[in-house]
């Protein structure tokens, strides 16, 4: 019963950092309304920032994340001309753009890093602490710790400022956002940057707990994606459970069949989620 | 119809090089992979997840020839079978879905049978792969005799004679009145219904159709190359390299993938493969970005556009 609940535990403590990944994906998908399949791309990205660092001048991973930030903060933004430049069924468009930078990221790394597994092994991380019956590791209960004072500070940012309750209203109805005044486009950008941000920070925080690898980005993609679906966008609540319950779900799947299952069980979830929440993205912007 | 004519005479002009008619064999069969896929482009549908047909029609025709002992000729009709049978599967699960959750669906159904055959050690030997599957059987025609296990050019005809097929296919498609339902629902589901078109009916049928001949594929796939694993059958590269091929060539034009196809293969295998090793995909992603701001019609569709005087060139 112990290991379970160890497994319990620790997959609860990684689905907040599910979580984290998933809120800069919300919120591009909601205010920019592009599924940025690059998302787990730039997340590894940052992760392997975070990993030279500590290889190189044994810098943890919590100062590397914001050194990964500045970098991705710009190759996030460096999506917005791209967008404008569209032509056609946007939403479509724009996601076979992403999917082409993904590519093109993927093949990057391979060459600049190597397809090796890569961790950041921080020995401090992976001495236990004991939580009730059952013991975690340090680093998990850190970077968990750490996740939600994030997600909180987003919360913050989106529910008390103008900035965050211009990219809200952007989400919700664009064109009555943009009737109240609202510069869509600058939101749209700003949406991009805090994206970029989030994943920057997740990045060396992931590599921490989690291998990676340069082709490791889809199934961060895909994770980001199951939450956003099961959350809403424009919903960081939603975004916090699912990446709990989903932590769980995966962790148990794990212990009870094997770390071979973990992406069939992230696939199936997204597909079952595509069935009974066909609409869950789109609820929100019906009413236009 | 002159790329036909080359195509045909190009073994010659090499002289039956091995290692080029093989590039070429294979650069045939993702242009008719292409083409399979530009099917269900044409109703406005992108797949993401083709590589479920490939990777499925590939296991079927081999699992059946090893362990049945069935003559490949049947079993690869037999992977053509199953995969039009999990495209039925997909649509139904799929295909109420709009835009990109639709290519995000199918994306998922091909990596759940990308887990299944890793983890189905009993069945498909899992990450080992399949080794050794039969070729095809050698046909003789009256004197002729035809050797696909040996002869690098009976194989480049072979593709060469189903490239033709599919594109006689598509082009009868698209210019029959099927062809311009399928248009209508590309440009507008809800005006094509109201115009009394079924379009869930049409697109279902387009899956098929199009599951179906990618899974043909993927089964003579397993025979011409003797050993697949469920890291390559269902690859992402399977899914997402007609999507390219048929945006970088054009998806409204019958032979716009086919274009896209054998330009965009041969200029990696020939160009890049040797000169930049490391950045073997990287031209798949410069492709689709070029596609995506410079060609948003394709190269086929480009020229035709340029040919009829609907593009102002210069200010």
């Amino acid at each position: 019963m112990i290991p379970f609940l160890q497994a319990m535990a620790s997959g609860i403590l990684m689905g907040t950092l599910y979580a984290l990944i998933a809120s800069g994906f919300a919120l591009i998908l909601g205010a920019a309304r592009v599924f940025n399949l690059a998302h787990g791309d730039l997340v590894i990205l940052g992760a392997y920032v975070g990993y030279g660092l500590w290889t190189a001048h044994r810098l943890p991973p919590l100062l590397a994340s914001p050194l990964a930030v500045l970098l991705l903060i710009p190759l996030a933004l460096a999506l917005r001309p791209l967008l404008a430049k569209l032509k056609g069924p946007f939403e479509l468009k724009a996601l076979v753009l992403c999917f082409g930078l993904s590519l093109f990221l993927q093949n990057v790394m391979q060459a600049l890093f190597t397809s090796n597994y890569r961790l950041i092994m921080v020995p401090a991380f992976e001495e236990g602490v004991s939580l009730g019956p059952v013991r975690v590791a340090q680093g998990r209960l850190l970077v968990a710790g750490l996740a939600v004072a994030l997600l909180a500070i987003l919360h913050i940012l989106l529910h008390h400022t103008f900035l965050g309750k211009a990219m809200r209203a952007v989400t919700q109805d664009r064109e009555a956002a943009s009737l109240m005044g609202i510069d869509t486009r600058r939101v749209e950008l700003y949406v991009l940057g805090l994206g970029g941000a989030m994943a920057g920070l997740a990045g060396p925080l992931f590599a921490s707990l989690h291998y990676i690898t340069p082709t490791a980005g889809l199934d961060i993609t895909i994770i980001a994606l199951i939450l956003t679906i099961f959350g809403g966008v424009g919903k960081l609540l939603g975004l916090f459970l699912g990446g709990l319950l989903f932590g769980l779900a995966e962790a148990l799947a794990v212990a009870f069949w094997g770390a071979q299952w973990k992406e069939f069980v992230s696939f199936l979830v997204l597909l079952l989620l595509f069935q009974w929440r066909a609409f869950g993205l789109l609820r929100g912007r019906r009413s236009s | 119809m002159i790329l036909f004519v080359v195509l045909s005479l190009l073994p010659f002009l090499l002289r039956f090089d091995d290692y080029s008619l093989y590039v070429l064999t294979l650069g045939l069969l993702f242009a008719s992979l292409s083409v399979s896929w530009n099917l269900l482009a044409y109703c406005g549908l992108i797949s993401f997840g083709h590589a479920a047909f490939f990777g499925l029609g590939a296991y079927t025709s081999a699992i059946f020839s090893m362990e049945g002992g069935l003559s490949p000729w049947i079993t690869i009709l037999l992977g053509m079978g199953w995969a039009s049978a999990f495209a039925l599967l997909v649509g139904l699960t799929c295909l109420h879905l709009k835009g990109p959750s639709f290519a995000l669906g199918t994306l998922c159904w091909a990596e759940i049978l990308k887990a299944l055959a890793f983890n189905f050690t009993s069945l498909t030997q899992g990450a080992w792969g399949l080794v050794g599957i039969p070729p095809l059987p050698a046909i003789s025609l009256g004197r002729l005799r035809i050797e696909f296990y040996f002869s690098r050019t009976a194989n480049y005809f072979l593709f060469l004679l189903l490239l033709a097929l599919f594109y006689i296919v598509e082009r009868k498609l698209f210019t029959s009145r099927l062809g311009i339902a399928m248009r209508a629902i590309r440009e507008g589901e809800e005006r094509a219904s109201s115009l009394g078109i079924d379009a869930f009916l049409l697109k279902l049928g387009t899956l098929v159709l199009s599951g179906s001949s990618t899974g043909l594929l993927g089964a003579l796939y397993a025979h011409l190359l003797h050993t697949i694993e469920p890291g390559t059958a269902f690859s992402l590269y399977i899914s997402f390299i007609p999507l390219i091929m048929a945006m970088f060539g054009g998806m409204h034009h019958p032979l716009g993938p086919i274009v896209g196809a054998l330009v965009l293969y041969l200029l990696n295998e020939f160009l890049f493969q040797p000169l930049l090793p490391w950045a073997h995909q990287v031209p798949y992603a410069i492709g689709i970005l070029l596609a995506l701001f410079f060609l948003p019609q394709g190269i086929v569709g480009q020229r035709i556009e340029i040919r009829e005087g609907r593009v102002k060139t210069g200010p």
